[in-house]
């Protein structure tokens, strides 16, 4: 049997446990290349005008795939109202407009409709593996996104503590290839664990006094750092510690929520007295995400979006009276092809400014006579 | 006896408005409730919106909070019920399912605002139940409940009657004297978009007016009923598209484009920063393509001037008349 070449949208780290899943199904894997600005040129190109940042980026990454030679693309639907769930088939009717042959596969959740959802899977099985095989495929590349997201969350953790800046990025890219050349679960978890040490024995300062920002928004432009310029480790340079709302396993929200149990507020219930309706994409996240990190204590929010996101442009109407009511600062960047990293580092350095001040004032105010716990980093 | 202490419901005339009026009109007379309307779109108001919403908010909403705006001080309740689902398949924008949310916690001198919940896929939140719930809410019977619904039906039938006939809206839904109807012509152009765009005088910059003097026949979503359009699936096969108005442009462009044989080209109105339509768009683009059927897009944002506009569909007319003339001499 011929084997087929398959290829997916780019996004974040996660595309190495795409990969693993995809081979071990026995296909040629085409890695879609890191989005850049050509990636970006191209879709931009080819999309309608008003079509969202994360659907050009996708078709440019299609777009720059499919010249190498794909049987399938393989990719994500969704049941709306978000404009996501169409996507897969806007992008075929247009890759196909310019002559590219290839079949598009769109995984649809399986909550929705299991059965469409099995035939799906069944179809992407053309080798014709047991259940079992796949059940233990899906489970190790499971495993390696968790550890993906777990050394991640430490450099975010580390970075705006580091004593030489740009010390733990560096060392973080090179531990992440631990991982992505692991491929049994044990050697996953041994991965894990070594990344991790390595990442510790970055020189930090723990003492120093850094600012807690929560980060929320539209999925894509979350995790995909190309979308969004790496604001992650922009703010994390800036001495800022990054919290984000999403992460591919739901595992990491779990391990940080504290067990009080008025910390135990789901997302959805946190956001029901302000936005009782779920809006599609993640727009009521938004709002959920932003009112439990205001109980934990953080100092502000970041909101990112693309250009026309309905979702997040209702979420940011509310949050502009939360954030009012609550004395708590929330930035949001509607990102598009236009947004450029310089004026995005401008306001953030602005508004980490603005959350150090007002913390430092805090802890002044709170002790007042007594000495300072720790220094503040101005970087 | 008109009760003079009888509390008064403001509606704004737009995105909702256009489409389900005639229900609520007959819903809020029945119970003995004086329905008051923001006046057509006027500069004022869409200036009032561009400056109360949020700057990326896409143009339909600016709109909107310029008509509540206008409203708030007028009338005793706000009406913004949150429409999700009406035919049992397709919800409504994400824009339509957080209006309620979205005003409220924009200004701060609001009249109580009745934000009822519609979802026909649900009991408990089905057109009927929530009719109900908001007549004993305001104190009436049930049975007044059902009572009003049921005219509210009857209205809402009669209109979509009206528009099956070729009757265009404009500015004002009025089952009892409609007004507005296109001229009868050879000359047809499907005009399609979501009728708080088509139907809104000011804001499509009396599109609809131009045709009329133009002679041309104007073809709008309105005017294919719910079951003809059901038959046409708007998307690549596989999924329909999610948003009912959406639904509704796509499924009826694909009637034309099947059943009009002498359908001389499709118009799709948009506006600034709408989130689904560049799927709609581009879908119409491709299709009409295929079947060599002239297609423009018409974008309507809140700088776009009245010559811009109309000379771009005279262009679009004049294009459509040189074709015609060199297949008839050919």
């Amino acid at each position: 049997m011929k084997t087929l070449r398959i290829t997916f949208p780019y996004m974040g780290n996660y595309v190495h446990a795409f990969r693993g899943l995809l081979e071990d199904l026995g296909y040629e894997v085409v890695m879609p290349v890191k989005p850049s600005k050509r990636t970006l040129d191209l879709g931009v190109k080819y999309a309608p005008e008003f079509s969202c940042l994360p659907y050009k980026i996708v078709l440019g990454t299609y777009l720059e795939t499919l010249p190498k030679g794909v049987d399938r693309i393989v990719t994500s639907g969704g049941v709306g109202p978000c404009r996501a769930g169409l996507y897969a088939s806007l992008h075929e009717k247009i890759l196909k407009k310019l002559g590219y042959q290839f079949e598009m596969i769109v995984l649809e959740p399986p909550l929705v409709d299991l059965k469409g959802f099995y035939k799906t899977v069944q179809h992407l099985n053309y080798k014709n593996y047991s259940l079992w095989y796949i059940y233990k495929t899906i489970k190790r590349n499971w495993r390696k996104i968790k550890a993906l997201d777990t050394v991640e969350q430490k450099a975010l953790f580390l970075r705006p503590r580091e004593l030489t800046k740009g010390s733990v990025s560096a060392r973080y890219k090179e531990v992440l290839q631990y991982i992505i050349n692991a491929y049994s679960e044990k050697e996953i978890a041994e991965a894990e664990y070594e990344a991790l040490k390595e990442l510790e024995k970055v020189p930090v300062d723990l003492n120093r006094l850094v600012v807690k920002v929560g980060m929320v928004g539209e999925i894509y432009v979350l995790l995909e750092p190309s979308s969004n310029f790496e604001i992650e480790e922009t703010i994390g340079h800036l001495g800022a510690e990054v919290k984000r709302s999403m992460f591919l396993t739901g595992w990491t929200r779990d391990n940080t929520m504290p067990g009080k149990s008025e910390d135990l507020l789901s997302v959805k219930d946190a956001a029901k007295p302000y936005l009782p309706e779920l809006i599609g994409g993640h727009g009521q996240d938004s709002i959920g995400n932003a009112i439990l990190y205001i109980k934990q204590g953080f100092d502000g929010l970041i909101q990112l979006a693309p250009f026309t996101c309905i979702p997040e442009i209702v979420a940011r109407t509310i949050l502009t009276r939360i954030s009012q009511e609550n004395n708590f600062p929330i930035l949001t960047f509607f990102l598009d092809e236009q947004t450029g990293k310089a004026g995005m580092e401008t306001r953030l350095e602005a508004f980490i400014d603005l959350l150090k001040r007002k913390k430092l004032h805090k802890l002044e105010k709170a002790e007042k006579g007594g000495k300072l716990n720790g220094t503040l980093s101005w970087n | 006896m008109v009760n003079m202490a009888a509390p008064t419901v403001g509606i704004a005339r737009t995105l909702n408005y256009y489409a389900y009026f005639p229900f609520w009109s007959g819903y809020f007379d029945t119970l003995g409730l004086k329905t008051i309307l923001s006046p057509p779109t006027t500069k004022e108001i869409l200036d009032q919106g561009v400056k109360d919403a949020l700057a990326e908010a896409c143009l339909p909403i600016k709109l909107f909070f310029g008509h509540i705006a206008s409203l708030k001080k007028k009338v005793d309740y706000l009406f913004i019920p949150r429409i999700v689902n009406l035919n049992k398949k397709t919800v409504y924008c994400p824009k339509f399912l957080g209006l309620p949310d979205m005003i409220k916690y924009s200004y701060d001198d609001l009249p109580p605002i009745i934000d009822i919940r519609v979802d026909n896929r649900t009991f408990h939140d089905g057109l009927l139940i929530a009719s109900l719930k908001l007549a004993t809410k305001l104190g009436f019977s049930k049975l007044k409940g059902v009572k009003a619904y049921q005219e509210g039906l009857k209205r809402q039938q009669l209109y979509e009657n009206l528009l099956a006939k070729g009757y265009l809206p404009i500015n004002e839904v009025n089952v009892k004297k409609p007004k507005h109807f296109s001229v009868k012509s050879p000359f047809k152009i499907a005009l399609l978009g979501y009728p708080y765009l088509v139907y809104d005088n000011y804001i499509n910059f009396k599109v609809l007016e131009f045709f009329n003097q133009n002679e041309v026949q104007i073809l709008t979503a309105e005017q294919v009923p719910l079951a003809v359009r059901k038959q046409y699936a708007p998307f690549t096969n596989k999924k329909r598209v999610f948003w009912t108005f959406s639904d509704r442009v796509l499924s009826s462009f694909q009637y034309y484009l099947k059943n009009v044989p002498d359908l001389k080209g499709i118009i799709h109105l948009t506006a600034f920063g709408c989130g689904p339509d560049f799927i709609v768009d581009r879908i119409m683009e491709i299709d009409a393509g295929e079947r060599q059927i002239p297609y423009l897009t018409l974008t309507i944002d809140e700088h776009t001037g009245e010559a811009g506009l109309l000379t771009r569909v005279e262009a679009f007319l004049d294009m459509i008349k040189r074709k015609t003339r060199s297949e008839v001499s050919q």
